[in-house]
């Protein structure tokens, strides 16, 4: 069995297991230098490898584009383009994103008004240019920020990204003395779960409500 | 998975030090700049934890390989005979204690290409930030199910 039968196996394989070809395949150095030992049914293939390329050739014959030449051993994976993600999703993904600070911050601001002598700030700031806005073209948007102080004490609230695998968003939670991150573990489209990271073996994650958001604004060194 | 406790508090606290500073940056390419700086620091946290699933899976391949070599009969132990752990690929050694297609499988399937490979091939981009957290206790669930 040379390298073209092995590559046929492992991507009928791959099917077998996922119910389609994969979107691409890495191969090794090795594979690259192994294509030309063809068998005697595969002699034909050599002609189209001088005259197109390996590259061509070799992606033409198994309709599945190679990423790289120089994985350590082979790969055959499902690319995000077939995970259905387009401009208008990636613009879809930040409104929602939107619409959920503002939400957020709309809690804080009626937990703040209950607090004597706090005072809550509202402002926006240009978001980050993440790789999918990157990828297909999306300007970034305004997206809200909140700060709200006591006394000396000040929390703000900052946006830093929306796509973070395991979590669906992440806001830096800066107070005087520490700093968190703040992360929706909701799935897009429901209801936020906001929770706080904290260092706590016990409770590393801890639902974000009232009564943390003034342990917070109270927080001392 | 080892020490997942440490490991936690180690991540909240450099996550917290890049965070501080990509929240301090004035300009928009001093948040960007931080902000793949914490990225990577994820991407360096989720390698280790699947270091350490990868060695897991190791172990029980191993025992499960043993625990057939010595089946009575000839005829059940015969495949397993000249089985070399280490010579089969890391999604085979996954099919050899969870079934195949099934969930299980699938998402370690997922996590394997999509992130582990992608960032050990330098595709980092494409894998983005990783909140440890959720991911940590994923592996750790998944780890208790893969079992000889």
């Amino acid at each position: 069995m040379n390298v073209i039968d092995e590559i046929a196996v492992e991507i009928a394989e791959f099917e077998a297991n996922h119910g389609r070809k994969p979107a691409r395949m890495w191969l090794t150095k090795r594979d690259k230098f192994d294509v030309a030992k063809l068998n005697r049914s595969q002699f034909a293939l050599a002609g189209k490898i001088m005259e197109k390329g390996v590259e061509q050739t070799v992606t033409k014959l198994f309709g599945v584009p190679i990423a790289a030449w120089n994985a350590t051993q082979r790969e055959y994976r499902l690319s995000s383009e077939e995970n259905g993600v387009t401009a208008s999703t990636v613009r879809a993904r930040i409104d929602d994103w939107i619409k959920r600070l503002n939400a957020f911050f709309d809690t804080l601001e009626k937990w703040t008004t209950e607090v004597p002598g706090a005072h809550a700030h509202r402002d926006n700031m240009e978001q980050q240019v993440e790789g999918l806005m990157r990828q297909f073209s999306v300007k970034a948007q305004k997206v809200p920020t909140f700060t709200v102080c006591l006394a000396k004490n000040r929390v703000a609230f900052v946006p830093s990204a929306i796509w973070i695998s395991g979590a669906n968003g992440r806001v830096n939670v800066t107070t005087n003395y520490r700093q968190y991150a703040l992360v929706d573990l909701s799935q897009f489209e429901a209801p936020s779960d906001w929770k706080l990271v904290l260092a706590s073996s016990k409770t590393p994650l801890a639902a974000f409500d009232k009564p943390l958001f003034l342990r917070l604004l109270a927080e001392r060194a | 998975m080892i020490n997942y406790n440490e490991i936690h508090r180690a991540y909240v606290e450099s996550d917290a030090y890049l965070g501080r500073k990509e929240a301090g940056a004035r300009t928009p390419s001093g948040k960007t700049r931080w902000a793949r700086a914490r990225m990577f620091n994820d991407q360096a946290y989720f390698l280790m934890l699947f270091a350490q699933l990868e060695q897991r899976i190791m172990q029980e391949v191993v025992k499960l390989v043993n625990k057939k070599k010595v089946l009575g009969r000839w005829q059940d132990r015969r495949l397993w005979q000249e089985a070399k752990p280490d010579r089969i690929s890391f999604m085979q050694k996954v099919a050899l204690l969870t079934e195949k297609g099934q969930v299980t499988y699938n998402r370690m399937d997922q996590l394997y290409h999509d992130f582990r490979c992608a960032i050990a091939h330098g595709n980092t981009a494409a894998v983005g930030p990783i909140f440890i957290p959720t991911i940590a206790a994923e592996l750790k669930r998944i780890a208790g199910i893969l079992r000889a």
